[in-house]
C-alpha cells in the first residue's frame, strides 16, 4: 500500500467516524457555535480610539516638553535697586562687611 | 457596518459548521475525554470570533487550528499538574481519575450502524489515538484537515521542517499499527 493510499483509507475511516457523531454531541457543537457567534467581541473602533488616545497623550507630553524654560533668576525688589546701579559689585560686597563689622563693635562695646 | 458585521457572522457560522465536527474529534482524540473536548472547541470558537472575526476569511482556518492546538496543548498540561498533585496528596492516579472519562465518545453509538469493516475503522482511530500529540498534530491537520505544509506549520506554532518530519514520523507509525492489526486478523 502507497502512502496515499494509506492516508486515504485512514482519513476515509476518520470521515466515516464524523459522519456518525451522535445527536447530542452535533447539538452541542452547534450550540458552542451559537454561543461563540452571539458572544461580545472586540470592535474595529476599538483600535482606533486606542491610537487615537495614545497619539492624543504623546502630543499633549511634546506640548508639555516643549514649553520654553525660564533661564533668568527672580529678582527680589531689593535688589533690583542694586542691580540697576552702576556701581561695582564689590563695592555692595564691602558695605556688607563693613555693617558686619560694625555691629560686631557695637555688640562689644554694648 | 451593520451589513458587514452580518456578513462576517454568516461566513463564519459557515465555517464553524464545516470545521466543528472535525475539530471534535480531533480534541477527543488528543485528551479522550468529550466534555472536556467539546469545551476546547467552544473555546477554539469563542476566541476566533472575538479576536479575528474581521480577518480575510482564508486566514481563518490555521488561525483557528492553532488556538484549538493550543487549547488542546494547554488542557494537556493542565492535566498533567493536576495528576501530580493528586499522587503527590496521598491518592493514586488510578484513584483520582474516573477510567470511564478517558475513553472516547462511543462512534458507533448507533447501533444500526454495522459497517464490514468495523474492525479497520475502530483499528484506524485506535492507531491515530496511540500517535504522540504531535504527530498526531501533524498528520490530521494535514492529510485530514487539508492544511498546507506552511498553514500547519503555523497552526502548530513550529517551522516546516518539523511539521514535515512529525508527519512522516506519523505516516510510518499508522503504517506499522495497522498491518500489525491487518496481520491479527
Amino acid at each position: 500500500m502507497t502512502d496515499d493510499e494509506l492516508t486515504r483509507r485512514i482519513t476515509g475511516a476518520l470521515d466515516e467516524g464524523t459522519v456518525r457523531l451522535d445527536g447530542s454531541t452535533r447539538s452541542r457543537l452547534a450550540q458552542a457555535r451559537q454561543r461563540a457567534l452571539a458572544a461580545p467581541h472586540a470592535r474595529r473602533w476599538v483600535l482606533p480610539a486606542t491610537g487615537g488616545a495614545v497619539l492624543a497623550s504623546v502630543v499633549a507630553a511634546a506640548l508639555w516638553l516643549s514649553q520654553p524654560v525660564s533661564t533668568s533668576l527672580p529678582v527680589e525688589p531689593q535688589d533690583l535697586e542694586m542691580l540697576t546701579a552702576g556701581d561695582r559689585l564689590e563695592l555692595y560686597q564691602e558695605l556688607d562687611f563693613l555693617r558686619w563689622l560694625e555691629e560686631m563693635e557695637a555688640d562689644r562695646v554694648g | 457596518m451593520r451589513a458587514e458585521g452580518n456578513r462576517d457572522t454568516a461566513a463564519l457560522d459557515s465555517f464553524l459548521a464545516g470545521v466543528e465536527r472535525r475539530a471534535f474529534r480531533m480534541a477527543l482524540f488528543a485528551v479522550g475525554n468529550r466534555d472536556d473536548a467539546l469545551d476546547i472547541v467552544q473555546e477554539a470558537m469563542l476566541k476566533l470570533v472575538q479576536r479575528y472575526r474581521h480577518r480575510p476569511a482564508a486566514e481563518w482556518p490555521p488561525l483557528f487550528y492553532r488556538i484549538l492546538q493550543s487549547r488542546m496543548r494547554d488542557h494537556l498540561r493542565r492535566e498533567r499538574i493536576r495528576r501530580r498533585w493528586r499522587i503527590w496528596f496521598g491518592g493514586s492516579d488510578e484513584q483520582a481519575a474516573d477510567p470511564l472519562e478517558s475513553l472516547p465518545a462511543p462512534v458507533d453509538a448507533d447501533p444500526a450502524i454495522q459497517a464490514q469493516d468495523e474492525g479497520i475503522l475502530r483499528a484506524i482511530e485506535a492507531a491515530v489515538q496511540a500517535l504522540p500529540l504531535r504527530q498526531q498534530q501533524a498528520f490530521l491537520l494535514r492529510a485530514w484537515e487539508g492544511l498546507d505544509v506552511a498553514d500547519t506549520a503555523r497552526a502548530m506554532d513550529c517551522s516546516e521542517g518539523s511539521v514535515k518530519t512529525h508527519y512522516a514520523r506519523a505516516l510510518q507509525s499508522l503504517r506499522r499499527q495497522l498491518e500489525g492489526h491487518h496481520h491479527d486478523r
